[in-house]
């Protein structure tokens, strides 16, 4: 190897941290950048959650938004019939 | 200039000791190397990154 010198004069225990640390150091650098300038790559590790956040415009808003489903309340409740016998017939 | 093969340096290695040593280090940065061009590869395919 070309520079397999190196460590007579740089101590493995110094040199290999500092270099696999400087590796490191340098690839999150790298990647918080494209981290924080860009939106798709936020948007990938929010997963589904940020995909449907299309706004609708007002006006349909106010159209579309019309249809609700109501709870019936307790006491209000119509009798529902669900089968009719008639005695003396089998 | 000849080094002695039979020295040991301050770091506490020899010759042979530091080339195998440096043999380990070149080969964990291929390694390395060749996962990360291949996870960019991924990256560039796969992501709007670049585009």
């Amino acid at each position: 190897m070309n520079q397999g010198k190196i460590w007579l004069v740089v101590k493995p225990t110094v040199g290999l941290p500092l270099f696999l640390g400087g590796v490191t150091v340098i690839a999150l650098a790298v990647h918080a950048a494209v981290l924080t300038n860009t939106t798709w790559y936020p948007a990938y590790y929010s997963g589904k959650a940020a995909k449907p956040t299309a706004s609708v415009p007002a006006d349909k808003a106010a159209t579309t938004s019309t249809a609700s489903i109501t709870a019936p309340v307790a006491g209000t409740e119509t009798p529902v019939l669900l089968a009719k016998a008639s005695p003396g017939k089998q | 200039m000849e080094i002695d093969p039979n020295k040991v340096w301050p770091t506490g290695l020899t010759l042979a000791e530091s080339e195998e040593l440096h043999r380990h280090v070149i080969e964990g940065t291929r390694i390395f190397g060749f996962i990360a061009a291949l996870a960019h590869l991924l990256a560039y395919i796969y992501t709007p990154w670049l585009h």
